[in-house]
């Protein structure tokens, strides 16, 4: 398999503030990668390192096995969606489309006929004349889809693009985008904070915090086997037990984590108070206090839930709890 | 929760004169839009426009050759007189003068604008502003005749060609016809760099503020897309600065258009279009031929904008 992006010990430093700090990273051709981390965490900066817009600090970016320092951006084998669009406010649809092409050199009627083509794919026929402004959210979301992917780059980047659409269209675009790349088999690197998005969507996911990754795995292991407290913690958030409390339970020394789905109420089991609840819909939080351990909990609908205040038993299966290496803090 | 609602507190009654006026504005916004519209509508209406319509009516009156006296019957024959030779030559050599400011202040003041709208921050664009705005704290006449005798064939720009070696260089500059003369001072590159020089803030700043409105990622999209940075300027840069640069270069055109002070101090004998209007209106009292004047920028500027509208230079706005 052809590595399409790899990052060799690449920093990107503003000052003191190190935005990205020794990240190695590989991305293979035709995967669908995507960087996850909370904001501030370094993954719009390494997105923003591979397109051209910031040049390490240190370290060096391959694409396609070719050092990118000296690459500017419009010489670079990729385009990029971003999170605001950045749709030219001057220009239809069609042209704004068209503009790669328009830039390529490529004839009036020819990239019309592409940008066409391209709307279409995205779901988005009929709408060439219209400029920007006269979009919705979700339509100029696919107008900058669609902008990209006319130009056949060989890595999309996609910064947050589904951020600032509701739920509903999110989730839709979602199942879009991923049917799209396996359409096109073009290597998608995606950005986002939703671990529900990266762990649904990616082939594989890295999980960013202060600049370095924490975690790069398939979302299955990601979810199962984190790696670190914060892993088990932003990957949908874990219980992370501290190491004394394990130390009780298990006679191991290390940080653990425990999913709340895995937690349930078992006559006999450990003591636990319930602090808080919170009816979610389809289950309810409940938020407990075991041996001055914060746990959260879910129960199913349909199930008893015990009143706020109270004491109940509650267990979990023996490989539920999975030890962490005590990589950070 | 309940006992919270039930004691709801009832809406806090008006306190004096000021609480009942807000109230009342509140509930009349109308009066409220009519209150604050009022005052400047009047001023630009009747006292602003209407003496402007005053005057360019006078221009559809003519004068009496021999009494000089105004002839107060419609007429077009002051319009014609537009278009004697003499006439004409004052509107070309104005218009001229005004576009070629307006292009050599947008040349300049782009690269100001763009550096104060995409890198200074803090401390620096309070620089910037200061550094632009400074030159308008002092009189506009001081700082004419500050450029007559920087002009001046005595003057400090003399001085630097010589001190350079380079005397021969602005001889042979000042020989060249039109833009040469006597003197810097005496010349139309004179009355040029005066007018560059006093009219280019008013195209930095309509400028910075619309590069102000373009994203960074506007930019970065479009060299993502393969443009290089000539053609992002020329394709997203530009067309969307552009009504910032329309909005500078009303100014820049309409203030030549209409200045009789720079070209009276700094430059040739000939006329401009201020000067014509200046002196019909005084010494020659020829009320009617300098309203016909003082039509002349309002039509020209009109065109200019209609033109810029149909070149789409708004449709970024």
């Amino acid at each position: 398999m052809t590595t399409a992006i790899a990052f060799r010990k690449v920093s990107r430093h503003y000052g003191q503030v190190r935005a990205v700090d020794s990240v190695d990273l590989d991305v293979a051709e035709g995967e669908f990668f995507a960087m996850l981390g909370p904001s501030g965490s370094g993954k719009t900066t390494c997105l923003r390192l591979i397109a051209g817009f910031e040049r390490p600090t240190a370290g060096e970016i391959e694409i396609f096995g070719r050092p990118s320092s000296k690459v500017p951006p419009y010489r670079r084998p990729v385009n990029t969606v971003f999170q605001d669009y950045a749709l030219f406010p001057h220009l239809n649809v069609r042209d704004n489309v068209a503009y790669g092409l328009m830039i390529a050199g490529v004839g009036k009627a020819e990239r019309h006929r592409a940008a066409e083509e391209a709307l279409a794919m995205v779901a988005l026929p009929g709408y060439a004349d219209r400029k920007p402004s006269e979009l919705s959210g979700g339509q100029r979301q696919r107008v900058a889809l669609a902008r990209a992917l006319v130009n056949k780059p060989k890595v999309l980047l996609l910064d947050e693009p589904l951020g600032a659409l509701d739920l509903k269209l999110r989730e839709q675009m979602q199942v879009e985008l991923k049917s799209l790349q396996r359409q096109l088999g073009i290597t998608f690197v995606f950005v986002t904070h939703d671990q529900g998005e990266a762990l649904s969507m990616a082939d594989r996911v890295a999980v960013f915090n202060e600049g370095r990754i924490q975690q790069v795995g398939r979302p299955q292991d990601i979810y199962d086997r984190p790696q670190t407290p914060f892993v088990a913690d932003f990957v949908g958030s874990s219980n992370v037990l501290s190491p004394e409390i394990v130390a009780r339970l298990t006679g191991r020394h290390a940080h653990a984590s425990l999913r709340p789905e895995a937690v349930r109420q078992q006559p006999g089991g450990r003591d636990a108070q319930v602090v808080e609840l919170a009816f979610l819909g389809s289950v309810t939080r409940m938020t407990l206090t075991m041996d001055g351990q914060s746990l959260t909990a879910l129960v199913p609908k349909g199930q008893p839930v015990p009143d706020k205040g109270s004491t109940i038993q509650i267990g979990w299966d023996e490989d539920a709890l999975h030890l962490m290496e005590a990589r950070d803090g | 929760m309940a006992d919270l609602t039930a004691q709801a507190a009832p809406e806090t009654a008006p306190r004096g004169a000021a609480d009942r006026l807000s109230d009342l504005l509140w509930r009349r916004q109308g009066l409220l839009i009519l209150l604050l519209i009022l005052p400047p509508a009047l001023w630009l209406g009747i006292i602003y426009l209407g003496s402007l319509f005053a005057l360019l009516a006078q221009s559809f009156f003519s004068i009496d050759p021999f009494s000089g006296l105004i002839n107060y019957e419609f007429t077009l024959r002051t319009y014609a007189e537009l278009f004697r030779a003499s006439n004409l030559d004052i509107i070309l050599r104005t218009v001229l003068m005004a576009a070629s400011v307006t292009i050599a202040a947008a040349i300049i003041g782009f690269p100001v604008a763009y550096y104060a709208a995409r890198y200074a921050k803090g401390r620096w664009k309070a620089l910037f502003y200061l550094g632009v705005m400074l030159p308008l704290w002092s009189s506009y006449l001081v700082k004419v005749y500050s450029w007559k005798l920087i002009l001046a064939k005595e003057g400090i720009l003399s001085w630097i060609f010589e001190t350079l070696h380079l005397t021969w260089a602005l001889e042979a500059y000042l020989s060249l016809p039109v833009v040469g003369g006597n003197s810097l001072s005496v010349s139309w590159t004179g009355t040029f760099l005066v007018f560059l020089y006093v009219w280019l803030p008013f195209m930095i700043l309509p400028t910075q503020a619309a590069l102000e409105r373009v994203p960074p990622s506007m930019l970065e999209a479009s060299g993502d897309l393969g443009a290089r940075p000539g053609q992002t300027f020329r394709h997203v840069l530009l067309p969307l600065a552009l009504p910032g640069l329309v909005a500078g270069s009303i100014f820049t055109f309409s203030l030549t258009l209409g200045d009789y002070i720079i070209p009276q101090i700094v430059g040739t004998s000939a006329r401009m279009i201020g000067q014509a209007v200046y002196q019909f209106q005084g010494t020659a009292g020829n009320i009617p031929l300098a309203a016909a004047f003082a039509v002349v920028p309002i039509v020209i500027m009109g065109v200019y904008l209609y033109v810029a509208k149909r070149m789409g230079a708004f449709d970024a706005l």
